[in-house]
């Protein structure tokens, strides 16, 4: 308990302090959560009022067999089939105490038939085809009957003897019209129901493009290796082409979506005169950070864009007034860039020199070293090459004496070893390429 | 689906159209040259399989009429004057008699005594003549008195043990490699072409190497004991000797040393995997080929302990299946005139629709035992590609040697216990009503 009264002492709390004097906690309502069974009593009291986090599975003894159970029994029972005419019995194991089935075999419901048309010797008549003979139109159906329309064993089995050979079409085409001719010569067509005429347009049979589509076929079939091959390629570099398509085209979106100005509001007389122009211009410096971006663009895209007036005017107004705050001060009512240069003294460059006066076209507000404003003139991937072959002269990265001038040199520097390395990866190149069409030269020179 | 479904209590049967099964306790018999299988319809493998050469001793019998010798014990017992015969020739039954005897004993009586209450469904090679299946089914009702009968072709029932009604069936058996087009479970006849390179054209073609290099074939039953050899000594056996008049059958020898070569096939014998022929084929320069093929080569012992290193000839002796020009054993057969494996397929793709050329290409089966040498589905897979570049080309090989041996008769086995196909079966009265012609209109 002295645990107990250090705290209190410690935290500087006054009341009571006689530990028996707390007020007892509430008791908490007890839970009634029974203990399961697979789970022991200390870790059960672990697990708190939540309940188990995995399921427990009951160690328990395999239910007893049912021996004693009624054997249901089975019976060798013989059986007919209706799909069949001569009442062949089979025998087989069925349950007894199932009801019994006899009424129909379960199986006979899948003999089934093609229903092919038949025609009369009258009919025929109108059948006739000068290509085919009454028998060998009756073969046809025959073996169409006997293999349930499955064309292609039809012509496999075609063997009719004295007939020419046919294809697979000629046999499609000509069961088919029959089938149509039929159909029509027993209900003309103004009489048949809609059903009907879904049927009969069906079987109309286009001989010549089913030849065409299988000779097509034929010639996809047969393609070379080499075919296949080129063909791959063709695909891969479709799903290429479709692939940056997609990404160009979103490019493009983002572009026309920076391009876009909003129209001009509001007619410009506000700003016509030298006050609204002054007002105009605090705007646009205030704003111009905001519009750095778009303001690029928008200069980019001046001749395309048919900017109007209002929009193109600011773009011209930031860049004279910029280029005005360096030169140091400017009137507000002046417009015109020249004007704020007059005014002051022009420094000769001496001058300059001896009181370390500097131009610059970007200040950026706060102090910093000087070092630290070496520009970087070289980009990307040279940028590091310049770097490594600075370190390779040993020449530090980091200015001693980082003053304007060497500062300038520095960066001169910078931007010269750049272009030698640039020289120096185009000469390999060329090398390199030299070489390759050498070596292709004397490959002619020794395969002529 | 089957999640969904509660779990069969095990006291309880399927509902039959679960499957589509409706046993009958029909029995399926699968005649080869090589081996007969027979079994219960619906079960997985045959429960009888014998071998398809039988010992025959003349004058020996009944009213001194002939004895047969059947099934793996009888037909390798020593006895003299016992010749061993084939039944079949080609593929189909030349000697009918014995036929029936073999087919007989592989039922009765380890699947049956009461032939008359099993309905029988055989199996036959694609290219048998009307009158041999005439003739069988003539044996079926007239000898064996079986209810219901029905012949179905062989490739139909491989593609069938793989699941494919449509597909094109490579099978390597013993006396031909055949290649069977079949669509809806129908063969399409003009696509069925057959070469006789299968197992004991390779048989034949170890012998022809053995004999042109020298290396003595021995048979088991000539071995009474042996002793261990270093690699290409001669061996050290004592070998049984037989009284005069009391020696065996030339054509029992020939059989007993044709098992010798077919476990040479089994464990030595390789398929070259391509792509493209075997090199150095028709002209072997030895040591580069032998460089290219295998660094390895494998040992084969014979009964009598005489043992070898086989580097190439392990290649050479497979190679004449798919490029006949390099068979070992010319002129028979002609290497000119046969055709191999890649031949047939061309030849069978040649007489099919090209609309089906492209679903047959898609589901190849390949079955037989002759198929089961090592990287031979490696190599049809090569040919196949190699010679139809544009088509999706899909293998199905049961990796299973019990499947990929007896396929044949696994599909008949499946065919034979659906509910559905009992409307098919050929009824002791209709062929009593119609005689033997039936089959060719029924059987088809």
């Amino acid at each position: 308990m002295s645990g107990f009264q250090d705290v209190r002492d410690v935290m500087e709390l006054s009341g009571p302090t006689d530990a028996t004097a707390r007020i007892p906690a509430a008791k908490k309502q007890k839970t009634v959560e029974r203990r399961p069974d697979g789970i022991t009593r200390e870790l059960f009291a672990l697990l708190g009022e939540n309940p188990p986090p995995v399921a427990i599975v009951e160690s328990k003894f395999k239910e007893k067999p049912r021996w004693m159970g009624k054997v249901n029994p089975w019976v060798w029972k013989p059986f007919e089939n209706p799909a069949r005419s001569d009442g062949l019995v089979l025998h087989h194991w069925e349950r007894k105490t199932e009801p019994p089935q006899d009424l129909e075999y379960q199986f006979a419901k899948f003999n089934v038939k093609v229903d092919i048309p038949a025609y009369t010797d009258g009919e025929y008549e109108v059948l006739k085809d000068p290509d085919w003979t009454r028998e060998e139109t009756d073969y046809l159906f025959s073996l169409c009957r006997e293999y349930d329309l499955r064309f292609i064993i039809i012509w496999d089995r075609y063997e009719f003897s004295g007939g020419k050979p046919r294809t697979v079409e000629d046999i499609k085409a000509r069961y088919y019209s029959v089938c149509r001719s039929l159909m029509e010569l027993r209900t003309p067509l103004n009489q048949m129901t809609p059903e009907e005429t879904q049927i009969f347009n069906l079987l109309n049979f286009d001989k010549e493009r089913e030849t065409e589509r299988k000779n097509m076929a034929e010639v996809l079939f047969a393609r070379t290796p080499e075919q296949v091959k080129e063909e791959e390629m063709l695909l891969v570099e479709l799903a290429r082409i479709t692939k940056s398509q997609a990404k160009n085209l979103e490019e493009r979106k983002e572009l026309f979506s920076r391009l876009e100005v909003p129209a001009s509001q509001g007619s410009i007389a506000a700003y016509t005169g030298s006050q609204g122009l002054a007002h105009l211009r605090d705007m646009m410096v205030n704003g111009n950070d905001k519009n750095k971006k778009r303001k690029s663009i928008a200069m980019a895209a001046n001749s395309a864009n048919s900017a109007d007036g209002l929009q193109q005017s600011p773009a011209v107004a930031t860049s004279a007034e910029r280029s005005g705050l360096g030169g140091g001060g400017s009137g507000p009512s002046q417009k015109d860039t020249p004007q704020p240069k007059k005014q002051v003294r022009k420094l000769t460059e001496e001058e300059e020199l001896e009181f370390g006066v500097t131009y610059h076209d970007r200040l950026t507000s706060g102090v910093k070293f000087r070092s630290a404003m070496v520009a970087v003139t070289v980009k990307g991937g040279t940028a590091q090459k310049v770097q490594a072959a600075l370190a390779q002269l040993e020449i530090s990265p980091r200015l001693a004496m980082p003053t304007a001038r060497t500062v300038r040199k520095f960066e001169q520097l910078q931007a010269s070893v750049g272009v030698l390395l640039d020289a120096r990866k185009a000469n390999d190149k060329i090398d390199n390429e030299q070489r390759v069409l050498r070596a292709q030269i004397e490959v002619a020179k020794e395969d002529s | 689906m089957s999640g969904l479904q509660p779990v069969l209590p095990s006291n309880q049967a399927p509902s039959t159209f679960e499957y589509g099964g409706d046993e009958i306790s029909a029995i399926v018999l699968d005649p080869g040259t090589a081996w007969i299988r027979a079994g219960f319809a619906g079960e997985d493998t045959p429960k009888s399989v014998i071998p398809s050469d039988y010992g025959v001793l003349e004058e020996a019998g009944e009213n001194g009429g002939k004895k047969y010798f059947i099934g793996d014990n009888d037909v390798h017992s020593i006895r003299p004057g016992m010749e061993v015969k084939n039944p079949m020739s080609d593929g189909i039954v030349a000697d009918w008699e014995a036929a029936t005897i073999l087919w007989r004993e592989a039922i009765t009586p380890r699947l049956t005594t009461a032939l008359s209450e099993h309905p029988l469904l055989m199996t036959e090679p694609s290219w048998n003549p009307p009158k041999n299946r005439e003739k069988t089914i003539e044996v079926a009702f007239e000898d064996f008195d079986v209810p219901a009968f029905y012949l179905a072709k062989a490739g139909v029932c491989a593609g069938f043990a793989s699941g494919k009604s449509t597909g094109l069936v490579i099978d390597v058996g013993a006396s031909n490699i055949s290649v069977t087009p079949i669509h809806d479970g129908l063969v399409l006849r003009k696509g069925c072409v057959r070469s006789p390179l299968g197992g004991e054209f390779l048989s034949n073609q170890i012998r022809a190497y053995f004999e042109s290099a020298n290396i003595p074939l021995s048979a088991h039953y000539q071995v009474l004991s042996k002793t261990a050899v270093e690699v290409g000594k001669p061996a050290e056996a004592i070998y049984r000797t037989f009284a005069p008049g009391e020696e065996p059958t030339e054509s029992y020898k020939r059989f007993q040393e044709e098992r010798v070569l077919t476990e040479f096939k089994e464990c030595t014998a390789q398929v070259w995997v391509g792509p493209g022929p075997l090199p150095g084929n028709n002209n072997p320069p030895l040591e580069a080929a032998h460089a290219i093929l295998s660094p390895g080569g494998r040992t084969f012992e014979f009964p009598d302990g005489y043992n070898l290193v086989f580097n190439s000839e392990r290649f050479r002796i497979t190679e004449g299946i798919f490029h006949p020009p390099s068979m070992l054993t010319a002129p028979n057969p002609d290497p000119q005139t046969t055709p191999g494996l890649n031949q047939l397929i061309a030849n069978a793709m040649k007489d099919i629709d090209v609309e089906l050329r492209q679903t047959i290409l898609n589901s190849i089966v390949i079955t037989g035992a002759g198929s089961l040498l090592y990287g031979f589905t490696d190599r049809v897979n090569a040919e196949i590609a190699a010679a139809f570049p544009a088509p999706r080309v899909r293998i199905m090989a049961a990796g299973n040697s019990v499947e990929r041996r007896y396929a044949s008769w696994l599909g008949g086995s499946i065919l034979a216990s659906l509910g559905a196909f009992h409307q098919l079966w050929v009824s002791k009265k209709e062929y009593e009503e119609h005689g033997p012609n039936i089959v060719e209109k029924r059987c088809k």
